[in-house]
């Protein structure tokens, strides 16, 4: 059976790959590793938020139940390391400036 | 008329846009991919050449004609139950994608972005080309696993090469997250490069007289342009590596680009883009990505760019 995720060039591919995380590992032997992952640098993993998500405000609300949005007002940002298309991310949100 | 919105349940600007547009009295289904099937039914039947019915929540549900625009912002990937088997998961996946998908692929809605659109603007060598096209600048670039040919290509280069991944740039090895940023190839690189036979590589020259960068964030027909200035060696040469290190200003693009990123966004059919230039010190742009999902929020945050507004009345209106 033809799965999409298998066509190795079909964009829809990239989606869905894009949302299954790469499993841990160590690294390679360095004779087969790709250039690309030559010049990694280690970060710390992003810590979400305490939050539930409410279905009536359909947000995200604190332990206060405000909406996480309107109580740090300004004070978060939006950023990441892999930003944008090339899969979740794992630390916008909700860090104190 | 109600907005769909299908994002994760912890999205902070996804949770701005929907508050904007509870404040304008529109009505919003939010539902996350994961939620299907367990938490989320959809119920169409083909009447007349449409589909007609139902997607349904818990909590709430919206008619399919009812759907004036869908904001599809990285929502996680369908759930299925954990009893299942690989195989079983692996049918049950392409099922729902080709139904669910199938049915809201054929609404006559605004989506941003059309996911479909938005995958295959995920490539950057098309990203590069139609860029180039719609006649912005962009970096003299290589594609290739070819050693020699990265030689070749350095050769040419005023000023060095620097190498960019072509999509994720994270990796999780030994419990370490990584994170592979631009990186700028020193001799003592260029002189180890057996790697690159191994996979796919990007390798563009080197911007030497990059005075700021700066990052266009569209939302139908509005762009929001802010110049992002780095004061450390790190954010100069990748602004993601050192957030510290930056400020930001909204700013006004030439015409010449203006009218590039419209005929970009109209090229690969997108209503959302984030596109990321490099400003010389002489005022001109060369294009370095565009991300269709690309991230707002904190330079919302930094500027008071009414970004968030622009996407509430985007959804609402269902048109540009």
């Amino acid at each position: 059976m033809f799965v999409a995720s298998d066509d190795p060039l079909a964009s829809a591919a990239i989606r869905l790959s894009a949302r299954t995380r790469p499993p841990d590992a160590t690294p390679a032997e360095s004779s087969c590793r790709p250039f690309g992952l030559r010049f990694l640098h280690p970060m710390s993993t992003p810590v979400r938020p305490v939050y539930v998500y409410s279905h009536t405000a359909q947000v995200a609300v604190g332990r206060d139940g405000l909406p996480l949005a309107a109580t740090m007002g300004k004070d978060w940002r939006t950023k990441g390391t892999s930003d944008g298309d090339e899969g979740p991310e794992e630390d916008y949100g909700w860090e104190e400036q | 008329m109600t907005v769909v919105v299908l994002a994760q349940d912890c999205d902070a600007p996804v949770d701005r846009v929907v508050l904007a547009l509870a404040e304008r009295s529109v009505p919003v289904f939010r539902a996350d991919l994961a939620w299907f099937p367990q938490h989320l039914a959809v119920d169409a039947e083909l009447v007349d050449g449409r589909w007609v019915g139902v997607l349904r929540s818990e909590h709430r549900s919206v008619d399919l004609g009812d759907i004036r625009s869908i904001w599809y912002r990285d929502p996680a990937a369908f759930h299925f139950p954990p009893a299942m088997t690989a195989a079983e998961r692996s049918f049950a996946f392409a099922e729902a994608r080709l139904g669910v998908g199938g049915v809201l692929a054929t609404l006559d809605a605004l989506w941003v972005n059309f996911p479909n659109r938005a995958c295959d603007a995920m490539y950057k060598p098309v990203q590069l080309a139609t860029a180039a096209r719609c006649g912005l600048d962009v970096a003299r670039t290589l594609v290739t696993n070819d050693a020699a040919a990265v030689r070749r290509f350095a050769e040419a280069s005023p000023h060095g090469l620097v190498h960019k991944t072509f999509g994720a740039n994270t990796l999780t090895e030994s419990g370490t997250l990584k994170v592979a940023f631009t990186r700028r190839l020193a001799m003592a690189d260029l002189a180890e490069l057996d790697g690159v036979a191994h996979t796919a590589h990007q390798f563009q020259d080197w911007l030497a007289g990059k005075a700021y960068e700066v990052r266009v964030i569209a939302v139908g027909g509005q762009l929001f342009p802010v110049a992002i200035h780095a004061t450390s060696p790190a954010a100069r040469l990748d602004w993601r590596s050192d957030y510290d290190a930056l400020s930001y200003e909204l700013i006004e693009l030439p015409s010449d680009v203006d009218n590039g990123v419209r005929r970009y966004l109209a090229a690969l059919r997108l209503t959302y883009a984030a596109f990321d230039f490099v400003v010389d010190r002489e005022g001109c742009y060369t294009f370095l990505e565009s991300n269709s999902s690309g991230q707002f929020g904190w330079l919302e945050a930094n500027t008071g760019a009414p970004i968030t507004a622009a996407l509430a009345d985007l959804l609402a209106h269902g048109a540009p």
